[in-house]
């Protein structure tokens, strides 16, 4: 344990920078927020007037719940979408960072067995993204709901933790599944993995298409592939008019939105990620180094 | 019994045999110079031993077979690579606290001693570091571990003569003992000449010689005559001929004499060029 937390550390550290730039973007636009509020004030002379043009009275009712669920899951979107972003840059240079920077020798030839050292990596490029996300969703949490607060004088604690968790988790997820493939790619390809990856994808894909229009086939291609294990058991479902909508209905919402995250596809989903990091690591341990 | 023994190593890529039915023992206590010109296979031994290729035959490391891609035996086994091969993101502290961390054999007193020369800067990037830095880095992390067999491959190349010196003091001093082996891969045999005890050259993936310099150079003279007297010389088939102002060096059987010549024990390097060249006239 001891050693697996010695390899931990070092990929920590090589990675801290990339990790927590998701917190400076999210901080740059708290900033401007704020800035271009300050600016509103100025022009109008008082932040009274722009909460003014809300219907707060009006408000007070059930459809309170409802905007304070989605103000906070929407809040979600915008660092989720970063800390993809973020995961799919780490996790495309986890296995190859080291060829690139010409220290895989240094690394191969510690008694460290190659499992451990993929696991670390894996785990700093996949979860520590998440746990950056998840840093994010809780200051967001704090800030969304105590502006809902100032404003309509409620603070509906477990609806904005329901609210905001639903979207972390599924976040959370497509960072799993989209890391977990990219981290495929970065032991098959020593560099640009992801725009590899892309060009294989696409390359492929034509291939088939063509294939199918010509011979009159209905093979799966590869990107109806990873838009299926990336979508498997996500289901919509329509929401109408919230503002005559009673209680019950969010409840609805709240569970069935639960019902989808955790359901038995997740645990599919879940388990081929495994599988795809043990493949990885194979590839990874396979390979020669001349 | 022998530290490590190579049993018909055969490594192709693709078509081209980088080493061919290669076999050698390799005993406790001795610093053994494996010597080649570039493309002899004197990398590929080395990350065949290390487990980095897979090839056909066996290597035992203390009666245990090695197979490909197996890291208990960097308990053991430690690698400098010829070029300074550490991760420039992480910091001197950094580099040192992880290879402590995840070593069983780091023996923290050699690290002090070793860190309290080497003036390293251990806030610094390894990546700022100059060259000569990262291979006293290298060097510290590495002599650090008590291990039984260390490979250096090319560890010198690119650093100026005082850091060169420093570095094979330093290993001397610090890490070598009649437990340990050290086994030196190099193409600048003049280097390595004065701390090596027995040799391996290698030329096109084989094994020509493994020898113990001593013994091989008590076998042969360098044997130097006037031009006048070349007849003589030749009559010996010299293995190696060189020209100098009015005279003629070869080398010749050691039991050999030759009138009005002057005999001295002949370098590593001719030696070799003998072994690669033969008779040369």
């Amino acid at each position: 344990m001891n050693r697996f937390w010695g390899i931990l550390k070092k990929d920590i550290a090589i990675a801290k920078k990339s990790l927590i730039s998701p917190l400076w973007i999210i901080a740059i636009t708290y900033v401007v927020i704020l800035i271009m509020g300050i600016i509103g004030y100025v022009k109008t002379g008082s932040i009274k007037i722009q909460l003014n043009n809300f219907n707060v009275t009006g408000m007070l009712g059930n459809t309170l719940y409802f905007i304070v669920f989605f103000a906070n899951a929407v809040a979600v979107a915008y660092p989720g979408l970063i800390c993809s972003i973020k995961a799919i840059s780490l996790s495309q240079n986890a296995l190859n960072s080291d060829i690139q920077n010409k220290c895989e020798i240094f690394y191969r030839t510690q008694p460290i067995s190659i499992w451990k050292r993929s696991l670390s990596k894996y785990l700093v490029s996949i979860f520590g993204v998440i746990a950056v996300l998840f840093s994010i969703c809780l200051v967001n949490l704090i800030i969304i709901n105590s502006i809902l607060y100032f404003i309509f004088k409620e603070f509906l604690f477990l609806v904005a933790w329901h609210g905001m968790m639903i979207n972390f988790v599924g976040f959370s997820l497509i960072i799993i599944v989209l890391g977990s493939l990219l981290f495929l790619a970065s032991s098959i390809f020593k560099e640009k993995a992801f725009g590899r990856t892309i060009l294989v994808l696409v390359l492929t894909t034509g291939f088939i298409e063509i294939l199918n229009l010509m011979l009159n086939l209905n093979i799966l291609t590869p990107i109806e592939l990873v838009r299926d294990f990336l979508f498997f058991g996500i289901t919509s479902f329509k929401i109408e008019n919230i503002e005559n909508m009673p209680l019950e209905n969010l409840v609805q919402i709240i569970n069935k939105s639960w019902d989808i995250i955790l359901s038995f596809q997740t645990l599919i989903k879940l388990l081929i990620s495994g599988a795809i990091f043990i493949l990885s690591t194979f590839i990874y341990k396979w390979k020669e180094i001349k | 019994m022998s530290l490590m023994e190579i049993k018909n190593i055969t490594k192709r890529f693709g078509k081209f045999e980088a080493l061919t039915n290669v076999s050698l023992t390799i005993p406790k206590g001795r610093i053994i110079g494996l010597l080649g010109k570039n493309g002899a296979g004197k990398s590929t031994l080395m990350r065949s031993i290390l487990g980095f290729l897979k090839y056909d035959g066996e290597i035992y490391f203390k009666g245990k077979l090695i197979k490909h891609s197996q890291h208990d035996i960097f308990e053991r086994i430690a690698f400098i690579p010829d070029v300074s091969g550490l991760d420039d993101r992480l910091t001197v502290q950094q580099t040192i606290d992880f290879v402590a961390s995840i070593n069983p054999n780091w023996k923290e007193s050699t690290a002090i001693n070793l860190l309290a020369k080497s003036k390293l800067p251990l806030h610094q990037k390894v990546g700022t570091l100059s060259k000569g830095m990262k291979t006293k880095l290298y060097l510290l992390v590495t002599l650090s571990l008590d291990v039984d067999l260390l490979l250096l491959d090319e560890p010198t190349l690119g650093l100026d003569i005082t850091f060169r010196k420093e570095f094979f003091n330093t290993i001397l001093g610090e890490f070598f003992d009649e437990n340990k082996t050290i086994i030196i891969s190099t193409h600048q045999i003049e280097e390595v000449e004065h701390i090596t005890q027995d040799i391996i050259f290698l030329n096109e993936g084989k094994v020509i010689l493994h020898e113990n310099i001593e013994e091989l150079k008590n076998k042969y003279n360098t044997v130097t005559v006037s031009v006048d007297n070349r007849k003589a010389l030749m009559e010996h088939k010299p293995r190696l001929i060189s020209y100098t102002l009015g005279n003629i060096s070869g080398i010749i059987d050691s039991n050999v004499k030759i009138e009005n010549a002057t005999y001295q024990r002949p370098m590593l390097s001719d030696l070799f060029m003998a072994e690669l060249g033969g008779y040369d006239e």
